[in-house]
């Protein structure tokens, strides 16, 4: 069952004078990793924007969860139904203190007082940020802010969870433990994944990518046979994964692995199997 | 010349219930000309370090002695030191603010002693070197630009003042692989004309592509400090202090631990191509002869 449908969407920032989206048609099954790949003002996030109704559609018709997205009245349930963590978290703190911030979702839906605190320290701890209920979100650290801005979507318990460039500020660890953590989310919870990103390191977590390239949808499909490509990677302004590219050129000097890595260990066993 | 921090410790709102430790004893000195890489874990306390060196925040404890003079003396020039070292913040773009890119690029020479013809001459090199035409995009407003866009006319803006140091807090966070690449040019160039550079990044790719030196936090202290070369060998300590070193390095080090045999020094990935080139060669010929 398709959990996002998307059909013929087109966007203009500036009433039609620059198309920004053109006719992009997509879906995505619900259980899905999706990666949305593309280079910076390649359209990606005027696309998700549109998932929870912040931006209003133009051309073309989206529905999220069985939800027509462009009928105002269902804002409230589209939005408890997906989450999206943006790039830079302080554009979604909306409270000083930590803890307030992350209940301020379950405050809006009029969860119960006693669940609330429940909910906010399972989602703080879930981020790795028990501990820091009463800091205040200015004092954090970037990448701390961005673990916040998680917790406060996690403590929706949304179906989708959207995280557009959230990586973008963690340390390494820090992105590794995101990835394994969004990984265990859609395994465990069976919660619907879309990551915008061009970290294209990112994308073995994801069971499919969707490649943008100038407001277009370039191509959707397998991550081993769109990062494999490394041309049509390139001329979208990315580059495959390094243990990819490392594949590759050793494949133009004649040494042919078994299969085409996309992460440092998958490439560690093929060379020691072909050694 | 130089920038040099004496046993700096700093806690944020002491005495509170919010209190939080950021340095602890941290002494450091960048040479005229170096090219720094900063990175560490986040919360590390780097972004603190940084905001002290610049003046902005008053540290507890200890002396920040730029250009052989303290900071913190009575009647110290904080204009003159404005003009000197600049600071591109992450996310620069939020602080666009004026009417138009021109007015933006130029508010920093507000208050320099320059005339109006060596103040325009300034601010076009800022454009340029950014990859902007001034006389295009001098008239738009900010606001128009794309997020990319927005980020190198915000450094433009930090440029224009054509400060000696430069330090950078993440600029390379959310730019594209092509974007980084022309970014990480800029920043060379930037130094071949002199100017000192001390970038924080998480990126170790980039930070192995870019930096001399190399300085590494740990929870307030610095944790390791060398030659970028040498700290990524040291992958045990680079591991313990939460830095990944570059790609290729960390991949030659698991082929190292399988028992292949990979050089030591390996980081960037045409090092690694050539060892595995070496390394599958070897491994047919021994093949042939058996």
């Amino acid at each position: 069952m398709s959990i996002i449908e998307c059909g013929n969407v087109g966007y203009s920032y500036d009433l039609g004078v620059t198309k920004v989206l053109w006719d992009i048609s997509l879906n995505i099954e619900k259980g899905d990793i999706v990666a949305v790949l593309g280079h910076n003002g390649s359209g990606k996030s005027t696309l998700i924007k549109h998932f929870n109704a912040l931006l209003k559609l133009q051309e073309g018709r989206i529905t999220v969860a069985d939800i027509e997205i462009n009928n105002e009245t269902n804002v409230w349930e589209l939005r408890r139904r997906i989450g999206v963590v943006f790039q830079n978290p302080d554009n979604q703190f909306v409270a000083s203190a930590v803890e307030d911030d992350v209940a301020f979702g379950p405050e809006n839906y009029q969860v119960p007082r006693d669940e609330i605190g429940e909910k906010t320290r399972q989602a703080l701890s879930r981020v790795g940020m028990n501990g820091y209920e009463k800091r205040l979100t200015h004092t954090l650290s970037g990448g701390q802010k961005q673990r916040v801005a998680l917790a406060g979507v996690l403590a929706m318990d949304p179906d989708i969870l959207v995280f557009d460039e959230a990586t973008s500020m963690l340390d390494p660890e820090g992105r590794r433990e995101l990835l394994d953590y969004i990984k265990e989310l859609n395994e465990e919870s069976n919660k619907t994944i879309v990551m915008v990103t061009h970290y294209v390191e990112e994308c073995y977590i994801a069971n499919k990518v969707m490649l943008m390239k100038e407001g277009r949808l370039l191509k959707a499909g397998e991550p081993r046979d769109i990062l494999g490509d490394e041309e049509l990677l390139l001329s979208s302004g990315l580059r495959p994964p390094i243990a990819t590219q490392i594949y590759l050129e050793l494949k133009k000097r004649g040494i042919e692995l078994d299969c085409c890595p996309l992460t440092e260990e998958e490439l560690v066993e093929s060379i020691c199997r072909l050694s | 010349m130089s920038i040099e921090l004496k046993n700096i410790t700093h806690i944020y709102e002491p005495g509170t219930p919010f209190e939080a430790a950021a340095l602890n004893n941290v002494s450091l000195e960048i040479r005229e000309g170096e090219k720094i890489g900063l990175m560490g874990r986040t919360g590390c306390g780097k972004s603190t370090l940084i905001q002290i060196m610049a003046g902005l925040i008053k540290p507890l404890n200890g002396n920040v002695i730029i250009d052989g003079i303290d900071i913190d003396e009575e009647g110290y020039d904080r204009t003159g030191l404005r003009q000197k070292l600049g600071i591109v913040f992450q996310y620069p773009e939020v602080q666009l603010f004026e009417t138009t890119a021109y007015k933006d690029v130029a508010f920093g020479l507000k208050y320099s002693d320059l005339t109006p013809e060596e103040k325009d001459e300034n601010i076009r090199w800022a454009f340029e070197i950014t990859g902007f035409d001034p006389d295009k995009v001098g008239s738009k407003s900010p606001l128009e630009l794309s997020g990319g866009e927005k980020r190198r006319l915000a450094i433009a803006g930090v440029l224009a003042v054509r400060p000696k140091y430069l330090i950078l807090d993440e600029p390379i966070a959310g730019l594209d692989p092509v974007a980084r690449e022309k970014f990480l040019k800029l920043l060379r160039d930037l130094n071949e004309e002199g100017m000192t550079i001390i970038m924080i990044s998480h990126n170790a790719d980039a930070i192995a592509g870019f930096a001399d030196r190399t300085i590494v936090m740990s929870n307030g202290r610095i944790e390791i400090e060398g030659d970028t070369k040498t700290v990524f060998m040291d992958r045990p300590k680079a591991d313990e202090a939460g830095i990944s070193v570059s790609t290729a390095g960390r991949i030659a080090g698991m082929l190292r631990d399988r028992g292949i045999d990979v050089s030591e020094d390996v980081m960037s990935e045409s090092e690694l191509l050539k060892e595995l080139c070496v390394h599958f060669n070897n491994d047919n010929r021994s093949e042939d002869q058996t």
